[in-house]
């Protein structure tokens, strides 16, 4: 590991590392006191959403063992998707051997690690080093909040936004981007054309992909507490339906259909004219499709509205952690506003400091327009402990039986609510 | 006598730390209700009850079974083919030998990556069919066909290492009894029905032996082809797969323990029929 770390050190060219040590001498002149002590080693394990994001820490991180000479942090990230990094993390936990420091997911085990007592509470630290706390946006922190208590600070988050490709909205003859359910229907038709496989809307059909349309129609998958499913309300089955239609339709499809592995992967590969994604498809269309024209939207409005999901990560620290003072120190240069507006220069995801959407970086960046519009009006994403099965692959299935027109949306929602509920109810 | 216990007790005791005791614990397991962060409770025999009860089981059941009988009897047919072509004088031998042999020596999960490509809608697979006016499936997105695309890739990756083995069992049949057969007047393939097949018995009890043993235990090809979700629609999710996300992505690991069981009972069942039927050794 310590090699590894070396050769990325000597990789980064030297103007990023100046820029690192100015921006650590701007935040450490009121937290450096506490560095006197013994050596201490702090571990962080997070997932990464792509290759960029390990390089893009690891870069920040270089100016953290400025401040604190005397806190080494050992970063390792774990690959894969989120679930496979939840996997890994449990059996560290089992292990008694959890990294310091970790990604807290806004979905999947979070609520698990919480309710087990797996993170510990933040609220002491939070005080005593006088965190600006009241600044992150209450719906990115309630995530991570349990009976008074914080478990997490979120680090950043992203919306759904539409993303739509410039060029085939013009060669289409299409001057804006849909606001309305209707014109998104009709823009979509007309850009679609499956003998040259591509497709007015590419995106997978897993439950954060099509719950907004639910919202949007005015019903939901849970009530706000949670404790009661939703889904076969009228206005959820009306959004639901509205979402099937486009792909019985022939306008929207999944990425396997033009041999891409997820929406934004098909939108890069120029077969999608238009796709739900979040910010972290920015650097990736930068890095991997440099030659895509795109811009951002808001989502187009349903009968009630045009909310979308957005999905706060937050780091926190585990039980296992012999140093959760340095731990703290750590998450508070990555989360502080001067840690946090580093981050968002970086460019993978908007900021969960309200302070922050004003960045000058974001008039300078205008194809995060969208986004930024959007994040305001978006849902923080989540389920209680015990759902990982059911949303992995009770809510695939049934959806994609709905779009291959093997069982009505209604017939779908009914089966996803019967086991949502029982899982609830049971859990109890 | 005890310096003979003394010169086996590290392998024993590595046996009974990463093997047999991993085994028992599982056995042990079977019975509590856990989900690795929380404490443990006793469960009784409700594990199996519920696994038995569920859809999901019996499907993944259904999928590691229909794999098994479609991949054993077809790669051990292709191996001896394959094994009995290469044992004779053919130019370059050694190339053929080596081409065969090589998925074997290489990495299931590197192979199981170079297949998702070749069995992409757009991939080198398809194009192939289109060339001869075939219009090919969306192999791994299509649930008809995502198992039956890890059964080909299956039979390519172990037919290899299975032919190997065919190749010195038919090294140490006897040349005599083959001039003994010719002289009698046994044409080439009564020679290869009577004397190479009855006389490989052994050979044969070993191939498929261990191709029921790794069929039933099939986990990492699904696993990637699938992104770890046994999709689509379950059709490629196989026993070892669902005892996989029981215990690490659901955090049910009594299930998962007690599913493991069900899979150990039933391998020994399976092995001990086949020792019945092919594990005794024939003389002329």
């Amino acid at each position: 590991m310590n090699g590894k770390m070396r050769r990325s050190v000597q990789g980064l060219g030297s103007l990023s590392v100046a820029a690192a040590l100015l921006a650590a001498c701007g935040s450490g002149a009121s937290t450096a006191a506490a560095s006197k002590s013994q050596p201490v080693t702090v571990t962080l394990s997070g997932w990464t959403s792509s290759p960029v994001e390990a390089q893009l820490l690891t870069k920040d991180l270089q100016g953290f063992s400025k401040v604190y000479p005397n806190i080494h942090v050992n970063y390792q990230p774990i690959s894969g998707s989120g679930s496979n990094y939840e996997s890994v993390l449990r059996t560290r936990f089992v292990a008694g051997d959890a990294p310091d420091v970790i990604y807290v997911n806004n979905g999947g085990e979070s609520s698990t690690f919480m309710a087990n007592n797996d993170l510990i509470p933040l609220n002491s630290y939070i005080a005593s080093s006088h965190f600006s706390i009241g600044d992150f946006y209450k719906s990115s922190l309630s995530l991570f909040e349990k009976g008074g208590k914080i478990y997490g600070i979120p680090k950043d988050q992203s919306p759904l936004a539409l993303f739509y490709n410039t060029q085939m909205f013009q060669q289409a003859g299409i001057a804006h981007p849909p606001t309305t359910w209707a014109q998104l229907a009709a823009d979509a038709k007309l850009l679609t054309d499956p003998a040259k496989h591509v497709y007015g809307l590419i995106n997978s059909v897993q439950e954060p992909r099509w719950a907004q349309f639910l919202y949007q129609a005015g019903g939901g998958v849970m009530n706000s507490s949670m404790t009661k499913f939703t889904l076969t309300s009228p206005a959820s089955v009306r959004g639901y339906t509205y979402f099937v239609n486009l792909y019985r339709s022939g306008y929207a499809t999944v990425p396997t259909t033009v041999g891409a592995s997820w929406g934004g992967q098909a939108f890069g590969m120029g077969k999608a004219a238009m796709v739900l994604s979040g910010n972290w498809l920015i650097p990736f269309l930068n890095q991997t499709y440099p030659g895509i024209h795109y811009n951002t939207a808001v989502l187009p409005s349903g009968p009630v509205s045009n909310v979308s999901l957005t999905f706060p990560v937050a780091y926190g620290i585990t039980r296992d952690s012999k140093h959760p003072g340095a731990a703290w120190k750590l998450i508070a240069y990555l989360t502080s506003r001067s840690g946090m507006t580093r981050w968002m220069k970086l460019g993978l995801a908007l900021p969960t400091r309200k302070s922050l959407v004003s960045l000058p970086y974001y008039q300078q960046h205008p194809v995060t327009k969208g986004l930024l519009a959007q994040l305001p009006n978006s849902i923080a994403w989540t389920f209680p402990p015990g759902f990982v099965q059911f949303s992995s692959t009770t809510m695939v299935d049934q959806t994609t039986l709905a779009i291959e027109g093997k069982e009505s949306p209604a017939q779908a929602l009914a089966n996803m609510q019967q086991g949502g509920q029982s899982i609830l109810n049971s859990a109890g | 006598m005890r310096m003979g216990v003394l010169m086996t007790a590290p392998a024993i005791a590595l046996l009974f730390l990463f093997t047999l005791g991993p085994a028992l614990y599982a056995f042990y397991l079977s019975f509590f209700s856990w989900s690795l962060l929380n404490r443990m409770h006793y469960a009784g025999l409700s594990n199996f009850g519920y696994l038995l009860t569920s859809h999901l089981f019996w499907t993944a059941v259904a999928n590691t079974a229909s794999f098994a009988l479609v991949v054993v009897p077809t790669q051990t047919m292709v191996a001896l083919v394959i094994a009995v072509l290469l044992n004779q004088n053919l130019p370059a031998r050694g190339f053929f030998r080596l081409a065969f042999f090589f998925p074997a020596v290489s990495s299931s999960a590197v192979i199981s990556i170079i297949f998702m490509w070749i069995y992409n809608k757009f991939g080198i697979l398809n194009g192939l069919l289109a060339t001869l006016g075939l219009h090919g499936p969306n192999w791994l997105a299509n649930p008809l066909f995502a198992l039956k695309a890890i059964m080909i890739m299956n039979i390519w990756t172990t037919s290899g290492y299975f032919m190997v083995v065919f190749l010195s069992g038919l090294q140490a049949i006897p040349q005599s009894i083959y001039d003994a057969a010719e002289i009698d007047g046994a044409s080439a393939w009564q020679r290869f029905i009577r004397v190479t097949v009855p006389l490989l018995k052994p050979t044969t009890f070993f191939v498929v032996v261990m191709g029921i043993i790794g069929t039933l235990q099939m986990f990492d090809q699904s696993f990637i082809l699938s992104g770890g979700t046994g999709g689509p629609l379950h059709s490629t999710t196989t026993v070892v797969l669902l005892i996989y996300q029981y215990i690490f992505s659901y955090g049910k690991v009594g299930y998962g323990a007690a599913a493991t069981v069900i899979l150990f009972a039933v391998t020994m069942g399976v092995t001990l029929v086949v020792n019945r039927w092919l594990g005794k050794a024939i003389e002329y």
